[in-house]
């Protein structure tokens, strides 16, 4: 060190790269730098150093924030994430307590007089959809690329042949699909997802007296829409964070698929006609 | 309320940000900020208005990052392997699939990861980093120096003139 400066101290070196010092302190370590090549090497790789934490990460605040943190935005009743199934459980019978008063039915209430409370249905492709966006790798229990073993194994599961809908059209490609437990039965989701890494979830369920909507409704909760209709004995609730109208639209794609389908009895899976999506239920068993 | 909800939106981008340098995983880092996000709606009586809202933000994301450490650290052999990323053992070499900065930030104990990052990549002040923490600014002046010289010789090297003024 030389005597023409007065000694530093390594807070102020740490201080002078963080920008933390007045002008005169500045001007005094800048001094000190000139004559210790030393030192200033090393301010010189703290410096470097914020600017690799920078370059490194800088790019995560210019991606769209996670869907369900701009739900939370707006949601009226911020909800804890439960970590585990059981808090999953725990917080579906919560909402169910809470009953059909959470959101608002778009449709006429007095063109629904046979409205029987599907609740128990929305609320678990409402979980299912908010549970598995979040898992931005993770959503896949079988991806999109196995496609026909999906769909064998869903529709087995479920006891009835339903395969994914075609919504490339909508610009939404299948994702994955996966299988949940309904009460004692069986229920599953396809996921699509956009370009733009938007998300729906298609939930089937065959659990008997959740369904029973004379015609399709569709409800806004927070950001998202929840979209139900029954066939025979299946259950189908589309959700996504779509304007109502809008998972309308798909909604009614998924429908017109499945009505366009031939209901056959056995595990054969037809998808090579009249698109790729499918709807073939067992009958009544 | 109205406007805290807006506020986040607002500070979302940059807890995020930092999430991302702390847990250095992507998926992870969203859980916290989720977790942050919310537990801020339920506290939103504590806030006090005035305040620096972005730094209270910042001190919430903090007690959930240190309530996890601490939770792996304390809880059963069972470990989640998600949680884990938050704080690998110090001795984890590096095995080739990360970039020299994320390897030596993994390494990094993670109360002095907190005082680099909040100071070197959030910008926060070294005072507002010792409120956010909890800390004297004497003890976050002591944790940067130890953080940034860690990282700067695992990324740079040692100094070829052994490091004596």
């Amino acid at each position: 060190m030389t005597s023409n400066s007065k000694p530093i101290t390594d807070a102020q070196l740490h201080a002078y790269v963080d920008g933390q010092l007045s002008a005169a302190q500045r001007a005094e370590v800048g001094a000190f730098l000139a004559e210790n090549p030393h030192q200033a090497r090393r301010v010189q790789q703290y410096q470097m150093l914020n600017q690799q934490l920078h370059g490194k990460f800088d790019a995560s605040m210019q991606e769209p924030l996670p869907t369900a943190v701009l739900a939370l935005s707006q949601e009226a009743v911020p909800m804890m994430k439960p970590r585990l199934w059981w808090g999953r459980i725990a917080a579906a019978i919560a909402w169910l307590a809470v009953g059909g008063s959470v959101g608002w039915l778009l449709h006429s209430a007095v063109e629904q007089p046979q409205y029987i409370v599907t609740a128990s249905a929305q609320q678990r492709a409402y979980d299912a959809h908010r549970f598995y966006l979040r898992e931005g790798r993770h959503a896949v229990e079988v991806p999109a690329a196995d496609k026909e073993h999906l769909m064998k194994w869903l529709s087995g599961r479920l006891g009835a042949q339903v395969g994914p809908a075609d919504l490339t059209g909508a610009g939404y490609q299948l994702l994955s699909g996966r299988l949940l437990p309904a009460g004692d039965y069986a229920s599953g989701i396809y996921m699509y997802e956009s370009a733009q890494h938007e998300r729906i979830t298609q939930y089937i369920s065959t659990e008997p007296g959740v369904g029973g909507v004379a015609e399709p409704q569709c409800q806004a909760r927070a950001t998202l829409s929840v979209y139900v209709w029954n066939k025979d004995a299946l259950t189908f609730v589309l959700v996504g964070a779509l304007p109502p109208e809008a998972l309308q639209v798909l909604a009614q794609q998924v429908r017109a698929q499945a009505m366009r389908a031939t209901y056959r009895v056995g595990p054969q899976i037809d998808l090579t006609k009249s698109g790729n999506a499918v709807l073939k239920a067992h009958g009544k068993r | 309320m109205e406007h805290l909800r807006h506020s986040l939106l607002e500070y979302a981008p940059a807890l995020r940000r930092y999430a991302r340098a702390l847990t250095g995983d992507a998926a992870r880092a969203d859980d916290l900020l989720q977790d942050c996000l919310e537990r801020a709606l339920k506290r939103a009586h504590q806030y006090q208005a005035g305040t620096n809202l972005k730094a209270w933000l910042f001190t919430i994301m903090h007690h959930i990052f240190v309530d996890a450490i601490r939770s792996i650290k304390s809880g059963p052999v069972l470990v989640d392997l998600d949680a884990a990323v938050l704080d690998l053992p110090a001795a984890q070499p590096n095995d080739g699939g990360l970039d020299d900065l994320s390897a030596a930030l993994l390494r990094l104990p993670a109360e002095h990861k907190e005082v680099v990052l909040l100071v070197c990549l959030e910008g926060w002040s070294y005072q507002d980093t010792a409120r956010i923490l909890d800390i004297p600014i004497g003890t976050v002046m002591w944790r940067l120096h130890r953080a940034r010289e860690t990282l700067r010789l695992q990324i740079f090297g040692a100094d070829e003139d052994g490091g004596a003024p």
